[in-house]
Formats: structure tokens, sequence, C-alpha cells
């Protein structure tokens, strides 16, 4: 059995999603792709040889060449955004093929209100959240009593255990949260049954086109594909917090998952872009205002603000990468690394190295990388 | 300061002097700190390019004078300073060196945790160093306060290679000990004379240094090292910067080399350029530290998406 981890070196769009892609094609036996942190809130951008592209949030990357995807125990789902990929995919023809971990956390619509309502409330002073509702379902996960998971779909219980969380964590939380007077459109959504009952049946219709599944399953595939959300520099662990995400980005998880799938090798592959990217707030050490690539699949998103430039940190990622194998001592790991963008930069790139800002051909740039974090193997991706 | 040239010859002669004396011999001060080398007696140490030295670069190197580790001083004075001059001047990884010896202790039980000499490319370095009191205290406060010298370097120097022509200058600190975590407001004011209103934090200090100067320190293991897990301390703090010496007699030549691969040279080939032992003690110093160019990087595979 073959493992791969894409996981992203940096803050984010690194290029995960082309890399799952590719892993994905690049094997004749039956492949599957899990997903082992975060949520739908990641958007990773895949292209098909013949052209046709897609922005995956709540599917793996490898759906576009008909590989399943395995939503494990880590990762937030969420049904009203699966309703919607999953719409769209059948639009363009492709049926996606999903596997759901029955203790998979659930967020619900309520989640991703008080999300936004909190950015709103923080002013100028925003985390850099993306509205997704992950922080809110995370903190109702662990310091509640009004869990949701993908087992309780479907039980008596789930509409009850929904209404609850509607009428009594929701103020509570409001509450805690000081917000006195939330806004007309939060209040508006909070109180509407068409809301609620659109919740309760995309819930109940993910978990019918879903099959449920374990990590001891994952050993009837030959190759298992890790498909990571966010990067090292976001872990809810990374000296950077609060401007973090609140999932573990990097082996930790894999680790778990490998233990219950006898797994035992695994190919870690940590991706970035030549340059260095990030998302709303938070500290960037190489930014450099003003500086722009032509970043195609980016939407300015209201709640992350747009996307900042700078470039490619060695040292971050270096530093990153040696914590990261840190969790995977029981794992023998063979380390690789993916530079995505090669096309859009310069000859020569300027990199920050050793604390030090210097140019360097675009030819060496994989080198240096790779021999600074003690990679065997560099995955290049030099096409638009 | 700093306007003359090294003349290896002065200092050959002034080495032989020395190598049969004793610590006691050579460091005659009984009395205090002196005040030529009391960074709370100068405001700053300059470095300025000259006529003999247009691309001055500053060299800070700092070593601890506590207990056990007096004879760092003395390997510096005896031998090593030549050494690192020499070094440079032959194999030129930096142009033009300044050079600034410091002596390092414990603010907290120390009456002169820091001294300094004067930054300087010619002999007369050997007058100021002899005039270095070497307390050989120290406490059992589970370190050393190397990191005073970090801000001694950030805000009482004044560097024309960093100033005016933006390069970097290099700092050494060497010593066995962990470095104690925090500055004392207390300790700056009256060590340094600085006007500091709140304890420094050395991540903090180490961050704000990050574009002037490289900074490394490198750990000569002893029971204490072992003890209070210092290397592993260092390591999180510099990283591969941080350097376990395993032989301690080859000090100025593991300075040099450090300078030639950071300056981007193949370490592989630095380390070869040594003789027998130096070459063990080098390489086991350097091995870790990255260069920038791509040198035995034959073995990675590069695969195209």
């Amino acid at each position: 059995m073959k493992a791969i981890a894409v996981i992203g070196a940096a803050f984010g769009d690194e290029g995960k999603g082309r890399m799952v892609h590719y892993f994905s094609s690049q094997t004749n036996d039956p492949a599957i792709v899990v997903r082992y942190n975060g949520g739908a809130q990641a958007g990773h951008t895949v292209v098909r040889d013949d052209g046709l592209g897609y922005i995956f949030h709540h599917f793996g990357s490898g759906t576009l060449v008909g590989t399943p995807t395995y939503l494990s125990r880590f990762f937030i789902t969420n049904p009203l955004l699966w309703h919607a990929e999953n719409n769209e995919l059948h639009k363009l023809s492709i049926n996606p093929i999903l596997f759901v971990h029955p203790d998979a956390p659930v967020s619900t619509p309520y989640d991703m209100l008080l999300n936004r309502e909190t950015e709103l409330q923080r002013g100028t002073r925003r985390h850099g959240s993306c509205g997704y509702g992950i922080n809110e379902t995370v903190h109702r996960l662990c310091e509640s009593e009004h869990p949701l998971f993908v087992r309780d779909i479907g039980t008596f219980d789930f509409k009850r255990k929904v209404e609850a969380i509607r009428s009594k964590y929701i103020p509570q939380r409001l509450a805690k949260l000081k917000i006195a007077s939330p806004s007309k459109e939060f209040q508006e959504a909070l109180a509407s049954p068409a809301l609620l009952d659109e919740f309760l049946y995309e819930s109940s219709n993910m978990l019918s086109c879903a099959g449920t599944f374990t990590d001891y399953d994952l050993r009837r595939f030959p190759t298992v594909i890790f498909e990571g959300a966010q990067g090292l520099g976001l872990d809810e662990k990374h000296k950077f917090f609060p401007h973090v995400t609140r999932s573990k980005t990097g082996l930790a998880n894999i680790v778990n998952i490998c233990k219950g799938a006898d797994i035992n090798d695994i190919e870690a592959v940590y991706v970035t872009r030549t340059y260095t990217t990030r998302h709303g707030a938070g500290p960037f050490p190489t930014e450099v205002i003003g500086l722009q690539y032509i970043d195609r699949t980016n939407v300015k998103n209201d709640w992350q603000g747009s996307l900042r430039f700078g470039h490619l940190d060695i040292d971050l990622i270096k530093d990153n990468v040696k914590k990261d194998l840190h969790h995977a001592r029981k794992l023998n790991t063979s380390v690789s690394i993916a530079i995505t963008c090669l096309d859009q930069v310069d000859d020569p790139v300027t990199i920050s190295f050793q604390h030090k800002v210097m140019q360097t051909s675009r030819e060496n740039i994989c080198l240096v990388a790779a021999s600074a974090i003690g990679a065997t193997k560099v995955y290049r991706t030099s096409k638009p | 300061m700093g306007s003359s040239i090294w003349d290896a010859k002065v200092y050959g002669s002034y080495s032989v002097k020395t190598a049969s004396m004793s610590r006691e011999e050579i460091f005659t001060n009984r009395s205090g700190c002196h005040d030529d080398l009391n960074p709370a007696k100068f405001d700053v140490r300059e470095s300025c390019d000259s006529l003999q030295n247009p691309n001055s670069t500053p060299i800070i190197i700092g070593v601890d004078e506590t207990g056990s580790m007096g004879f760092l001083a003395e390997e510096i004075i005896k031998k090593g300073l030549g050494v690192i001059v020499e070094g440079i001047r032959n194999r030129k990884p930096v142009p033009d060196p300044h050079i600034l010896l410091a002596a390092i202790g414990d603010c907290c039980c120390d009456q002169a945790p820091i001294q300094t000499t004067q930054f300087e490319a010619d002999v007369c370095i050997v007058d100021q160093i002899e005039k270095f009191y070497l307390e050989g205290n120290g406490g059992g406060n589970n370190g050393e306060s190397y990191p005073v010298l970090w801000w001694f370097a950030q805000n009482k120097t004044r560097c024309d290679a960093i100033i005016k022509r933006n390069r970097k200058g290099f700092l050494f600190t060497i010593g066995d000990e962990c470095p104690l975590p925090l500055l004392a407001k207390e300790h700056i004011n009256m060590f340094m004379n600085g006007s500091v209103e709140a304890d420094v934090r050395i991540e903090d200090l180490l961050r704000e240094m990050e574009a002037q100067w490289e900074v490394f320190h490198l750990i000569t293991p002893t029971g204490a090292t072992k003890r209070q897990n210092a290397i592993e301390v260092w390591r999180e703090l510099l990283g591969e910067r941080a350097i376990t010496i395993k032989d301690s007699s080859r000090l100025g030549e593991i300075i040099v080399s450090i300078m030639q691969v950071i300056e981007g040279e193949d370490s592989t080939k630095v380390i070869n350029s040594w003789d027998g032992d130096t070459s063990l003690a080098v390489g086991s110093a350097v091995q870790d530290l990255v260069k920038v160019q791509s040198g035995d990087v034959s073995s990675i595979e590069v695969i195209d998406v």
C-alpha cells in the first residue's frame, strides 16, 4: 500500500489541489483521497487536461478523475455547502463518490452566522477568518453540550439537537461573546424556519449519498492520498496564534488515521508556491507590499480580505517542516517538496533564505528548498 | 576605530610571547572592569570604512568568562585571533574584518558581565584584551547572559557596513551554558548605560537584529551543558546556527569556515580545505549549515508535473 500526504508548507493556497489531482491521475490502482483536517473553507483549484476546472471545498481534489473522497473524523462536514458543490459537479457531468466517518463533526448554518457576526464585531482587528463557521463549530464541539456528528443525522434525535443549538446554544454563545445586538440579517436567518428545514433535509441527503466508512476500510485501496487544507503556518499550534485556523494542518491527524489503517510508510509532500501568499490578517515575515502575481483562483472574499504576496520564505518553510516531522516519529516518512507556479516568477527569483533576501535561478530554487528541508524528491509545476 | 591593517608578524611575536604564559600572567587585571572596556562608560563602538579598509565587515566575538570557561579568552588571545584574522585575509569570505572582542558573564552575579574592546583591524586589540577582568564567577541560575552582547550589538555599535552598505555583521558568542531568557531592564541600564523601560525577551531581540547581524552561538560542551540541556535550548533559538564545538583549540578555523559557508561557499570544499584534525573539527561544526548554492544535490530527484 502506498500513502502520500499532500501538506501545505506555508499559509494555504500553495497548490495542494493541483498536487492531489496529479497523484490521483498518476495511479492505475484504485486510489482514495482523504480529507484529514479543516472543512469546507478550503478552496482547492484543479484543472483537468481537457480544460475542465473546478474549485473544491467539500470534495477531494481527485474528484475530476473519478477518485473517491473519504471525509475522516477530523474533517468538519457542512451539509449545505456539500449540497451546493454536489449539484454543481453533477451539472458538469461529474458524479462524485463520497465516504464519511460517522464521527465527523457537522457544521450548522448557525455556526457560519456566528462566525461572520464575531468577525464583524472585531472590526479592523479581524483574525482573517474565512466565514465558513469552522472556528465556531470547533468551539461548539469542544466546549459545549451541543456537539453534532454525522452519526446523529438520520436518528430520531437529530432535529431536536439542531433545534437546541438554534434556540439554546446560540443565545448563550452570543452572551458569552458579548454581542448584545446582533445584526438584522443574523436575527432573520436565525429565526427562519426555511433555513432550518433546508439544513435538516440536506443533512440526510448528504448521508444517503455517502457511504459510511472508517480508517480501517482504507486498507482496500492500494493508494491513499491525504489532502491537507490550509498550511503549516496556520496550524493551531503555530507561534502565529491567534491568526491561525483551528485544525492540525500537518502530519498529526494523518499519523492517527494511519494507525487505524495499518499504514507504516508515507511520502510527505510539502507544497509551496514559488512565492509566499497569505489571506487576511496575521504575521507575514517576507511580505512585500505592492507585490502581486497573477492569481487565477482566488477571488476576494469579503471575510478574508485580499491576498497578500511576498518572497518565498525558505526559513519559515524549513522551520514548519522540521516541527511537523516531529509528529511522524512512528511512521517511515520520506520527505518531498512540491514547488508550484514556477512559470509566474521572473528568472532569477527573489527568495528569503537564512534570514537574507537573495536571488537565485528558477532552476536552482527547487534544489535550495529541497536541501533546506532535507527532501529527496522535488515536484515542480511550470505550466499555467 | 579600525583604520589600520593587521600585521601577522607583530601578532606572531606576541603569540610566541604569550604561549608559555598562564592565564593569570596574561590577564593581569584584578581590580574590576576597566573603564576602557566598560559599555556603561562609552556611547557606541564604531566600525568605520577607511582608505585601508574601504569595505569593513564588523565581527563581534563574545567569550564566556565565567568559571570553567575562562580558558576561552586565553584560547582566543593566544591563537584564535590570529587564525581568524589571517584566515579572513587569505580566504576572503568577507572583506576588511573589524573585530570586536567581548567577555561575557552573568548579569545576576558578576560585577562586569560585559566588557568589550573597540572594533580593531590591527594588533593593538591585544593590548585591550589584556585589560579584561576575568571574574570567573557565574552562578547557579541555569544560564549566562550571552544575549547582553546581542543588545550591545544592536544598540551600542555604529557600523558603516550596516548603515552605509546594507551588509550584515557577524556575531558569535561562545560558551557552555543556556542563554538567560530575559534581559532585565535594570541590567541593561546599569551595565550598558541603556534607557529601556521594560525587560527584553531574547527572542524579540533576535528577531529585531536579524536584518543587521548574522548571529551564531558556539557551544563548548561541559557538564553544565548537559545538565541544562543547553544544546536543545540553543537549537530551538538559533536552529543550525547553534553549533557544538568538539575541539575548542580550533575556534578560529571554525569561525572562518562558518563565514565562508554562510557567504555561499560549498561546505564540503570548506571542510576539505583544512588539514587533518582541523578538518574534522570544522566538519562537525559546519556540516549542518545549509549553503545557498546547490552543492551535493545530485541525489534529489526532480519531477515535472
